[in-house]
């Protein structure tokens, strides 16, 4: 009588035991951390981005005075006067392939009236005249106050439509005769969402 | 809803009603002792839960009796429960003659009991306290363990607060309206004159009240209930007080109908187990009765207890490595005397009339009205352009100095010996800044009390009727109107002449309390800082159907309750000139439960029991009014919680063997927390400015599962073992939101709210309660009248308090780049952020005593019981904190650089070896 008391006790506590499933001691939510599929502030990597000049003689530069911090891509069409330009600044192939949601963000800083700079995204461009590719014009906030030099977020820009292949971003600047912005851009990064 | 109750009602009365052929069952209960009868035993035939209790000559008898082998259970407070297997020929009368009770000495570790309940944690300024749940003794195995064996290390039943419980005198619960929970303190003492008690468990039903899901304690104060005879005991301690003293006398029923009881207790203590830990308790008790006739009764009690006591403070582990676990930062000396700057003073007397009508043989009606009204203090030290008088105050401890990186070896032993010789609050030194004043006269150092000066009426009716013989209805309406005045009480200016009313932190209209009255200069009992009332208006009512049969019984109930809270300012702060003086909005919610269960009887040995409830709760009134010092504001976001419940029992109930195995769930939806403090780089705009902010969690989910187990075991006539294990997991199930409301934005004209987004707690473990608990316990009990115990307890798996704000996306989050900050990866944030689990302990614990006869011809006995707690002298951490001050990782990270944070964790700790010896005589 005893031991069939203790046994069907055992047994039931056995039962009931199985019912908990329990966390483990390392399985406990964290704050957001952003994990990069890209991320570039011109630190080491200036010679891996493509510059295109279409026109004129001035070219895309890299800062290391006045990044944020550190260094950043500078581009202006003025030299003893403003130029007409259109240059290209086109990043390293960006591997896209194995998600299928991402976020776009960088920052601008501006001064001096002029074009704004304009924002591309390409799945199939290899090297050479940008003309020849396809390219996608994507809206994110620049520093358009042109009286100072602002850093601007850019906001997220969601790119998830051109995920699953390789991509390349391009900063397309142009300026003319009667005015050139000078454009300053850093911390370009594509955030896995 | 209103429909759903009403429909329930119906359908339930309903069900036929069987006819059975009926045995008759008697029988004749004495006191071991004395050969006396003994009134008021409760006798009980297990398989129906029928019950009758013994007459003046302590004779009972059931009209009808169940066939086979029906089990009785004849109980009654303060004696040992006994259990008989009957055979029942169908029409025959069972006599079982003359039943001897033995009386209990686990009663008497009832007496000692107390002394853990009221040890409080946290020094939140709460009324009432955080203690362990419903931990009077019933007499479930389990709940004894958790009781008497686990409750000093602050385990609680199925990981719940004891807001989820209901503790009540007379029916009207006493669970505060402001925080929800019971406050011991107001009747704490009376041990004797509260000793008439029912328990129940989780949602499991209880006959006055729909209640919660931990349980509910009833406490009957009806003077016609108690055993007559008188009660003297003495006792000493080295827990939170050294002295007791106690005495009771009830009269009993007399030939013209009137019974009464008084009682009186002392408590006193120049120093607890912690240092500077004064206590000083009184309390009082009455209670008379005048029975008119068989019909009517009317009963008056009132209970008066007051308790005074110094607090003592939770510390770092740096501070205590330094210091030891009795060191308390709290007291300083003066004069000769150790002066606690934190006391805690109750005084609530509560006076009940109740009226006790039996309307026919099936029926009962009792109603109650309650009158309660006192106050609550809890004193601190306030100071202005002054240092701050905290001997533990993070700039003279060694690790902010060492943390800084620029002090020498040399230097920071220096501050250590300076910090060690200059532990202790100095009073002398406060007083003489208060003479050197700049301004002659005002003081610079002041002590105060939060006060909080409750007047509460309540009233309830609870109705206990036979529909049938297998069907009983409960039903019980409670209403309760609370006016709440919470208040600054300017206790002592310190040697100076007054005290100017004013927050020193802002200038201008900001640093005024009250700009209806601005500038002021205030004296001793003058209200200063904030000043306000909360109004609460509580009705709430239930019934329950219970069946009976002999295979199987079952019950249903449903409750609706309706809460309106409000508060009314009586200053005008200066920082919320619009929203602080006057009447708030009102605040209603309406909420309703149900509940069922089912008891399936294998045989009259072997029981299964299931319960399970849905509820709503309304948000605790503490919770409503974000910012109650200072303004009108209601909490954002703040809804009812909604409770799901459910266990399974399997419950063994032989002569030799009584056991319960459970399996529970519970969880706790929407559930909002409240919590004040000082917080780096939280939302102002340059960064690293400090503010005091109160921040509010709202959406939080608790949820606990486990199991429990309870096992008791007669291994001969005078040895019983025990076993009692809880094996469970109490954490967050998913993550809340978090916003802050900052009276410093408010100042600067921004909007004091703030809000955080997600808080990720998901996971994470409940705080400051043990997940895992067992024991092991051998008591022998010698026929002449002597007895020893003792047992061994394991707890582990309690965690630390995680501050929220550092699991906000603040914390990774650097605001001005929208990145993470550096050094932020998943493997960082996960290891800074790793919840402490602390250390699981052993306690062992023995127990004895002896009682004598004083005289053969009556019932006076004499005896004593003494126990040893915590035998090993095992140093244990019950509770703890993170605190919030360092909000994100880089500062976080630094502060935690050099092993010694200076804002680390602080911890409570439970008393090391204690005894209690107590010596008691009945006549």
């Amino acid at each position: 009588m005893m031991k069939k008391n203790i046994k069907s006790l055992l047994l039931s506590a056995v039962a009931c035991l199985s019912l908990v499933s329990c966390v483990k001691d390392d399985e406990y939510a964290i704050p957001t951390i952003y994990e990069y599929l890209y991320k570039d502030g011109f630190e080491t990597s200036w010679t891996d981005w493509t510059k295109v000049s279409v026109t004129g003689a001035q070219e895309w530069q890299l800062d290391t005075q006045y990044g944020n911090p550190g260094n950043c891509a500078k581009m202006s069409g003025f030299a003893s006067g403003n130029n007409v330009n259109e240059d290209w600044l086109i990043s390293p192939v960006i591997d896209l392939s194995s998600v299928n949601a991402a976020l776009l963000t960088f920052q601008t800083a501006s001064k001096f009236s002029g074009n704004p700079l304009e924002v591309k995204i390409s799945t199939d461009y290899t090297s050479g005249d940008p003309t020849s590719a396809t390219w996608t014009d994507l809206s994110g906030n620049l520093d358009l106050d042109t009286s100072n030099y602002v850093w601007t977020n850019s906001g997220n820009i969601d790119i998830s439509s051109f995920t699953g292949t390789n991509v390349r971003l391009a900063f397309k600047y142009t300026s003319t005769s009667s005015a050139s912005t000078t454009w300053e851009i850093d911390n370009i990064k594509i955030l896995k969402n | 809803m209103k429909k759903l109750v009403l429909s329930t009602l119906l359908v339930l009365q309903a069900v036929f009603v069987f006819a059975q052929q009926t045995s008759t069952l008697k029988g004749k209960v004495v006191d071991s002792k004395s050969q006396k009868p003994l009134q008021n035993v409760v006798a009980t035939i297990q398989s129906t839960n029928q019950s009758v209790v013994t007459d003046a000559e302590g004779i009972f008898n059931f009209k009808s009796i169940p066939d086979g082998e029906p089990v009785l259970v004849v109980s009654s407070t303060g004696y040992r429960t006994q259990t008989f297997v009957l055979e029942v020929t169908p029409g025959q009368t069972v006599d079982l003659g003359t039943i001897v009770l033995e009386e209990d000495i686990t009663t008497e570790l009832q007496l000692s009991l107390v002394t853990i309940t009221e040890n409080d944690l946290g020094d939140d300024n709460t009324g009432s306290e955080s203690t362990s749940g419903l931990l009077q003794a019933s007499r479930d195995t389990y709940q004894q363990a958790a009781a008497f064996n686990w409750g000093q290390a602050r385990f609680r039943i199925r990981g719940l607060d004891n807001q989820y419980g209901t503790t009540m005198i007379n029916g009207i619960s006493m669970n505060k309206i402001y925080d929800g929970r019971p406050q011991w303190s107001n009747w704490g003492g009376l041990n004797d004159a509260t000793r008439n008690q029912e328990f129940t468990m989780g949602s499991s039903p209880s006959e006055y009240t729909f209640g919660g899901i931990l349980g509910t304690q009833e406490i009957d104060t009806r003077a016609s209930h108690y055993r007559p005879g008188s009660r003297i005991t003495m006792s000493g301690t080295n827990t939170n007080y050294s002295w007791r003293a106690m005495g009771t006398h009830a009269s009993g029923l007399n030939d013209k109908g009137w019974a009464f009881v008084v009682s009186g207790s002392r408590r006193w203590a120049e120093e607890g187990y912690f240092e500077g830990t004064d206590y000083s308790a009184s309390s009082l008790f009455a209670s008379v009765e005048k029975k008119f006739n068989d019909n009517h009764s009317i009963n008056f009690t009132s209970i008066y207890a007051e308790n005074s006591r110094g607090k003592s403070s939770p510390n770092t582990q740096e501070v205590t490595d330094l210091m030891g676990v009795k060191y308390n930062s709290y007291w300083g000396w003066q004069g000769g005397q150790k002066r606690n700057s934190r006391d805690k003073d109750i005084a609530e007397p509560i006076n009940m009339l109740s009226h006790y009508w039996k309307i026919n043989e099936n029926t009962t009606l009792h109603t109650n009205v309650a009158y309660q009204t006192g106050s609550i203090g809890n004193t601190r030290l306030d100071y202005q352009n002054g240092n701050n008088p905290d001997p533990t105050y993070y700039k003279k401890l060694p690790s902010y100095f060492n943390n800084l990186g620029t002090y020498s070896e040399a230097e920071i032993d220096g501050i250590r010996n300076d910090f060690v010789n200059n532990s202790q609050i100095n009073w002398n030194a406060m007083y003489l800044a208060n003479q050197n004043s700049g301004f002659p006269g005002r003081s610079i150092y002041v002590l105060y009390e939060d006060r909080t000066d409750d007047t509460q009426w309540s009233a309830n009716s609870i109705l206990n009727t036979s529909l049938s013989d297998h069907i009983s209805l409960n039903g019980g309406v409670n209403f309760k109107r609370l006016k709440s005045h919470n208040f600054q009480n300017l206790l002592d200016l310190m040697g100076g002449t007054y005290f100017a009313d004013i927050d020193p932190f802002y200038s201008g209209d900001n640093s005024q309390s009250d700009l209806n009255n601005p500038n002021r200069y205030v004296g001793e009992s003058d209200t200063y800082g904030y000043n306000y009332n909360l109004f609460a208006t509580v009705f709430d009512g239930f019934t329950q159907f219970k069946f009976n049969y002999s295979k199987f019984d079952f019950y249903l109930a449903q409750s609706f309750s309706r809460t309106e809270y409000q508060r009314e300012g009586l200053y005008r702060n200066g920082i919320y000139a619009n929203n602080s003086y006057g009447k708030s909005q009102k605040t209603t919610y309406e909420n309703f439960g149900f509940k069922g269960g089912l008891t399936y009887k294998i045989n009259g040995r072997h029981l299964l029991d299931f319960n399970g409830v849905y509820m709503t709760k309304a948000p605790i009134m503490r919770n409503v009014f974000s910012n109650a010092r200072l303004n009108n504001n209601i909490t954002p976001n703040l809804t009812d919680e909604n409770i799901v419940a459910a266990d399974a029992s399997y419950i063994i109930r032989s002569p030799k063997l009584k056991a319960r195995l459970t399996g529970f769930y519970n969880k706790i939806s929407n559930s909002s927390e409240i919590s004040f403090y000082y917080a780096e780089s939280i939302g102002d705009a340059d960064g690293d400015a400090d503010s005091f902010v109160s921040e509010i969690v709202t959406g939080l989910d608790k949820q606990a599962m486990g199991a429990e187990l309870g096992l008791e075991y007669k291994i001969t006539s005078t040895i019983t073992a025990n076993a009692s294990a809880s094996f469970g997991q109490y954490i967050y199930s998913d993550n809340a939101k978090l916003i802050t409301n900052d009276d410093g934005r408010a100042a600067e004209g921004l909007n004091p709210i703030r809000n955080f987004g997600t808080v990720y707690l998901k996971d994470y473990h409940q705080p400051g309660l043990p997940e895992q608990a067992y024991s092991f316990g051998l008591e022998y009990r010698d026929p002449h009248y002597w007895w020893i115990g003792a047992n061994i307890n394991y707890l582990t798996g309690s965690y630390v308090d995680v501050s929220s704000i550092l699991r906000t996306d603040n914390f990774t989050v650097d605001p001005s780049t929208g990145d993470n900050y550096d050094g932020v990866t998943e493997t960082s944030v996960r290891n800074i952020l790793k919840q402490e689990k602390f250390d699981n302990f052993m306690l062992l614990n023995v127990i004895g005593g002896k009682s004598w006869r004083i005289s053969s011809k009556n019932r006076n006995t004499f005896g004593f019981f003494a126990s040893i707690n915590n035998v090993l002298d095992e140093v244990y951490k019950t509770g703890g904190f993170e605190q919030s001050r360092k909000a994100t990782y880089p500062d976080l990270a630094a502060d935690r650089a050099n092993g010694t944070p200076s804002f680390g964790s602080k911890y409570f700790y439970g008393y090391g070896r204690t005894y209690f010896v107590n010596f008691y005589i009945n006549f």
